[in-house]
């Protein structure tokens, strides 16, 4: 309780020094845009609109688990069979990692891909949109180059509690406007 | 360390306390620095210490089937015989292979086409010497395409799938080539 006491003078104490109080305010600022120009420069290099993606489904076990992270980029190389695509359906808001079965390249260069998650028995043509049997190559949103585990759970879970966000968000601006680490 | 015999009881609980949140951010941010840290440590030592040699002995075709005409295309099915050793590929970092054996074509529609037939993941190193005989293929051909009489090249490839850090895809050299048959399968095309 005393800490939280002290925590709150700190904060009362910003506001009898209005310069410091703006100085924080920028740190913030400083902070939040950082990791929006760390992010839009990701997806530059790569080349993907989401560079960083958290596998949602088990439908790709026993090598990507809810919660695991990937790294994707979009080069223009060909897409190869064995390749783990991320891909958007229309109709669906949830973009889709799984791995490229077949391609079918026609004389024009157009793509046909199919997809089927490693854990899954059938391909993909079921979770397409009605009649759709390929995929195109702008469709993709990436091809997975990188691993990280576990580490995308936290992301799960401030999307499945709404108010973690705003308590994790919340208490680091606190603590950053005060001024401290 | 610190003399606190001269603070009163409230300053030095605020202290105590104000060390404890401290501490404890302190103990969280040096965990993940060192997770961090031994995690690319992982992913680098692997690379330097282990060098991956796999063998590939035997890579035939032993049966093909007729070509059956189906209103989505021809579909042509056959059976293999491989021989492989991946054992080498597995180290510390190393969480899962997932092997396929891919088949390319040129057909009149489509001047690339590279198909799955055949996958498995490898999870231990005990199955990672894969021995098949008379195995048949997982996924038909198939690709809204006339097959007869088409060169079909068979390739092993496969993609080591880390613990943590960077995939990679891996292609054997062995090859294999064979030409589908030139007529269908009439008793099936009804169907």
């Amino acid at each position: 309780m005393d800490t939280v006491r002290q925590y709150w003078d700190e904060f009362r104490a910003l506001f009898s020094k209005p310069r410091q109080f703006v100085q924080q305010i920028l740190n913030l600022c400083c902070i939040v845009f950082s990791a929006l120009m760390l992010w839009k420069g990701l997806m530059v290099i790569t080349g993907s609109e989401s560079p960083v993606v958290v596998v949602l489904s088990g439908s790709m076990e026993p090598g990507f688990y809810r919660g695991d992270i990937l790294f994707l980029n979009n080069p223009d190389t060909p897409v190869l069979p064995g390749d783990v695509v991320v891909f958007k359906i229309k109709g669906r808001d949830i973009p889709i990692v799984h791995r490229v079965l077949e391609v079918h390249e026609t004389g024009k260069g157009d793509v046909k891909i199919l997809t089927k998650g490693d854990n899954n028995d059938v391909d993909d043509r079921g979770l397409y949109a009605p009649g759709q049997l390929w995929l195109n190559k702008s469709d993709i949103m990436g091809r997975a180059i990188a691993f990280l585990p576990y580490v995308g759970m936290v992301t799960i879970w401030l999307n499945d509690y709404p108010w973690l966000k705003f308590v994790l968000v919340g208490t680091m601006g606190f603590f950053v406007i005060i001024g401290r680490e | 360390m610190m003399d606190v015999s001269d603070l009163s009881s409230q300053t030095l609980s605020t202290k105590m306390m104000e060390t404890l949140s401290t501490r404890a951010n302190t103990l969280f941010c040096s965990f993940l620095s060192c997770l961090a840290f031994f995690a690319v440590l992982n992913h680098l030592s692997a690379y330097v210490m282990f060098d991956p040699t796999p063998r590939m002995d035997v890579l035939e075709v032993e049966k093909v089937f007729p070509i059956r005409n189906t209103r989505q295309g021809d579909q042509a099915v056959f059976s293999f015989n491989m021989e492989a050793d991946l054992s080498s590929e597995f180290h510390w970092n190393l969480k899962q292979l997932f092997v396929y054996l891919t088949a390319s074509y040129v057909t009149s529609k489509h001047k690339r086409n590279e198909v799955t037939v055949w996958d498995k993941i490898i999870e231990t190193v005990d199955d990672s010497v894969l021995s098949l005989s008379s195995e048949q293929v997982e996924y038909v051909l198939k690709g809204e395409d006339y097959l007869r009489d088409r060169n079909v090249t068979l390739r092993l490839k496969y993609r080591t799938m880390p613990i943590i850090g960077l995939m990679r895809e891996k292609v054997m050299p062995l090859t294999k080539t064979f030409k589908l048959p030139g007529s269908y399968d009439h008793g099936a095309s009804s169907r």
